[in-house]
């Protein structure tokens, strides 16, 4: 049974910023040393991930100890032969495990007609476990790291548990390459003030795109993405974009929040986002969204796939089956599939239509923008739509007028305000020097600012906030 | 070269995050004194209509219901109805106090207030039952959502530490602004978030938990089962909720109102849960306040029988209609006349 909210964790709730404070101070302020508070950093992700499953964290420990020793195993093999073995054995558990908990329902359904069966297909009571797309990816580049001779095995099983299982990335990414959280494990950690600060202006930004964007946002969403028949053109493109920013809002906010809690401890996880409602084509989006899965996906499979090496036509197979797995990857529905589908045509489109040199032009810019959002938000559409069935009626409806419910003004005149806000905010993070702005502010002030945007976030919480949206994934 | 600790960015950013902590901190102050100081409306938007409605009434005097959701649920015009059937005339109005945990605490805060605001009850029918009495009292944590001030909290710690509420209190006090972000913004703005809302498309009605059809308890009865043996466990009625009873009494008493303490039908299942020692301690409890504040015990407790119940004490609606019929027949109308004739 998925816990209830009082039980679970998220980390916009007090569980998790009493966990965050506790932790922070037994860090800093007790222990000295590395491996202490190594060890300490563990117990707290153990202590995170049982308040959302106590059992499914044995799932996430043996996963750790099965790589971290199949590490060894390759790093030792004797021959070429014998590497490539143990690798595929170190692969396949872990995807064997994802492939179980996450898709044999999907898969179940899928060939149950194939065999004549008249009657519905039987459903497994089969718990995902949270996070497991995330840890299985993470486990999976570090087994080719070492087989690839990147990185050396890791000794320290401690310091592999915990590059798994550190709790600000462990439910919900960023997807973290063993090359860049594994070095920071083994070396001290001092405090430095201004990277905690750092750390709690994320963490709250986080929280303010999560409460006072993303969960807003979704009160006008859900309802209409669950009977778009019921909605006129109008509102059902206000929900699509809304969508849109609510995803962004939602995820950016929980990885902002990831990022913030690292740094409280020292620790630098990898940047996810980078503006994408500003990409200018589809393959500059994926260059801006949830860039750590963009990037694994590129190095171990686009790449090993081929990439771009073996002409057109398999580049073109290559990109589609990327996208089509990465689509797959976020959930086991057609929709997903689709959703990866679409995005894999897009790229394979951009690449293959020879634009004209003057559709580069920089004053131009804004207008490829425009399309490159109108065509992720159409995509969107799949994503979000419980079936294929709604998403192909929304979309019917998007794009041939249609009457039905709308929206009042003044709910109009708010979403309107959410949207410009969000908007204004991507162009101060594309055109103005942030870092250099803040540090122009006086300390007293930004403080205030700091604790306004906290409270702000704690009085705008939306009572039906919820788990965030990736964490289903 | 000055330490990492005392470089100009780490000064500066110690001094952000002092001032950022201190400003946290006097703003849930602040609010949680501006919610202690607010009018009833605010905090406890229930108890505040049982206010405007006894207003409603004028003078006249009137019967009141008071206890928790069991007398909630009944339906108050039926029972207003029947009452002026039975009395004849113009009949007396009556005012449905009851609410979601609304144990004698509660009564006792709505009924201070209904007197002090020269409010005219003449005849008060309260739900009483072993477990509302009981020391801790399992609401405790609800009340002071709803009506604790700080002075409340500190006289009412024990008990909260006892029910095991310290957590929910501690919220309440230290983290206002978020758990009381719906009642804020609406004295804010006046008007009721959220803010965001679509026109629903129509969507079948939800099915509540269906009624005991004799084959014994639903799951919801279940589940309310094992809440109620935890609140009967080391059953005492030595606490804030039996002293708050013993207040309200003698409120009444002074006032010259009439008090009916009205044993609430439970299910057979629940009943099975009142032992013999709970039942002399709660027994012996009763018959002492009823004869120090000149109160009735009427026992409506095996009155009802368990295919009238939705769960494990709440009454399906012909359970509801069937205990009206009984509460005005045999409680509500004999006294109103008599304490009428009295008058």
């Amino acid at each position: 049974m998925p816990p209830g909210r009082e039980d679970r964790m998220l980390f916009h709730d007090a569980p998790f910023l009493w966990l965050l404070l506790a932790t922070c101070v037994a860090y800093w302020g007790v222990l000295r040393t590395r491996r202490a508070r190594n060890l300490l950093l563990l117990g707290a992700s153990v202590v995170f991930y049982t308040r959302w499953s106590a059992p499914l964290v044995l799932l996430v420990v043996a996963t750790a100890l099965y790589d971290y020793g199949m590490a060894l195993a390759i790093e030792a093999a004797p021959t070429a032969r014998g590497r490539r073995a143990r690798l595929v054995a170190a692969v396949v558990v872990p995807l064997g495990l994802l492939a179980y908990f996450k898709y044999t329902n999907f898969l179940v359904a899928q060939v149950w007609p194939l065999f004549g069966a008249s009657r519905p297909p039987p459903v497994f009571a089969i718990v995902l476990p949270l996070g497991i797309s995330f840890y299985t990816f993470e486990t999976i580049a570090y087994v080719i790291d070492v087989y690839r001779r990147r990185i050396p095995a890791e000794r320290d099983i401690v310091n592999y548990a915990l590059f798994l299982l550190f709790f600000p990335h462990l439910i919900a990414g960023p997807i973290v390459r063993p090359g860049q959280l594994l070095p920071q494990l083994r070396r001290g950690r001092p405090l430095d003030w201004s990277r905690v600060e750092v750390g709690v202006r994320l963490f709250v930004l986080g929280m303010l795109k999560k409460a006072v964007v993303a969960d807003q946002l979704a009160l006008i969403v859900d309802p209409v993405f669950a009977r778009p028949d019921s909605y006129a053109t109008g509102t059902l493109w206000t929900a699509a974009v809304s969508y849109a920013v609510q995803i962004y809002c939602d995820f950016s906010g929980y990885s902002d929040m990831a990022i913030g809690a690292a740094h409280l401890l020292g620790i630098t996880l990898p940047t996810n986002f980078r503006m994408p409602y500003f990409a200018a084509n589809p393959a500059e989006f994926w260059r801006r969204w949830h860039i750590t899965l963009s990037t694994w996906l590129r190095d171990y499979l686009y790449i090993p796939l081929g990439g771009n090496r073996h002409g057109t036509l398999m580049t073109y197979r290559n990109l589609l089956l990327t996208m089509l797995l990465g689509g797959l990857w976020h959930g086991a529905a057609w929709t997903f599939v689709v959703w990866g589908g679409y995005h894999g045509m897009l790229l394979a489109l951009h690449r293959a239509i020879p634009w004209p040199a003057w559709t580069g032009r920089p004053s131009l810019r804004p207008f490829r923008v425009a399309l490159t959002f109108f065509l992720v938000c159409v995509g969107w559409v799949f994503f979000r739509a419980a079936s294929l069935g709604l998403a192909a009626t929304m979309l019917a409806r998007m794009f041939a007028p249609a009457a039905g419910l709308g929206l009042a003004p003044g709910v109009s005149a708010l979403v309107a305000a959410i949207l410009g806000t969000v908007l204004v905010a991507h162009l101060v993070g594309t055109f103005a020097d942030v870092p250099r702005l803040v540090r122009a502010v006086p300390a007293p002030i930004l403080g205030t600012a700091l604790a306004g945007g906290f409270l702000l976030a704690a009085l705008l919480a939306p009572d039906t906030g919820g788990a965030f949206i990736y964490f289903q994934f | 070269m000055p330490s990492s600790r005392h470089r100009p960015d780490a000064v500066r950013a110690r001094r952000v995050l002092t001032v950022a902590a201190i400003a946290v901190a006097v703003a849930q102050l602040a609010a949680g004194l501006a919610l202690d100081t607010a009018p009833a409306r605010v905090r406890f938007a229930q108890g505040a209509r049982v206010l405007d409605q006894a207003r409603a009434l004028g003078g006249a005097p009137y019967v009141l219901l008071l206890g928790s959701s069991r007398f909630w649920q009944l339906d108050a015009d039926t029972a207003a109805v029947a009452l002026r059937e039975t009395v004849g005339g113009d009949g007396p109005g009556l005012l449905k106090g009851a609410m979601p945990a609304g144990d004698p605490i509660v009564a006792d805060y709505l009924l201070e207030r209904l007197l002090a605001e020269g409010s005219h009850p003449r005849l008060i029918a309260l739900e009483i039952s072993p477990e509302i009495i009981a020391n801790p009292s399992r609401w405790v944590a609800e009340h002071a959502v709803r009506f604790f001030t700080w002075r409340d909290v500190a006289v009412w710690t024990p008990e909260i530490v006892r029910a095991g509420k310290t957590r929910q209190v501690a919220a309440a006090r230290f983290a206002p602004i978020h758990l009381y972000r719906r009642e804020l913004l609406t004295w804010i703005t006046g008007v009721q978030p959220p803010y965001l809302r679509v026109a629903a498309a129509v969507q079948a009605a939800a099915a509540g938990p269906a009624d005991h059809d004799g084959a014994g308890p639903n799951a919801v009865t279940l589940f309310g089962l094992r809440e109620t043996r935890k609140w009967l466990r080391r059953y005492r009625v030595d606490g804030g909720a039996a002293r708050a009873l013993e207040r309200l009494l003698a409120r009444c008493h002074d006032a010259g109102i009439r008090v009916a303490l009205v044993g609430v039908p439970v299910s057979s299942w629940v009943r099975e849960l009142y032992t013999p020692e709970i039942e002399r301690t709660f027994g012996a409890y009763i018959d002492r306040v009823s004869r120090r504040y000149g109160a009735e015990f009427v026992d409506y407790r095996a009155k009802v029988p368990d295919r009238f119940f939705r769960d494990h004490h709440h009454l399906n609606r012909r359970g509801s209609e069937l205990f009206v019929r009984l509460l005005v027949a045999e409680v509500l109308a004999p006294r109103w006349s008599a304490s009428a004739a009295a008058s």
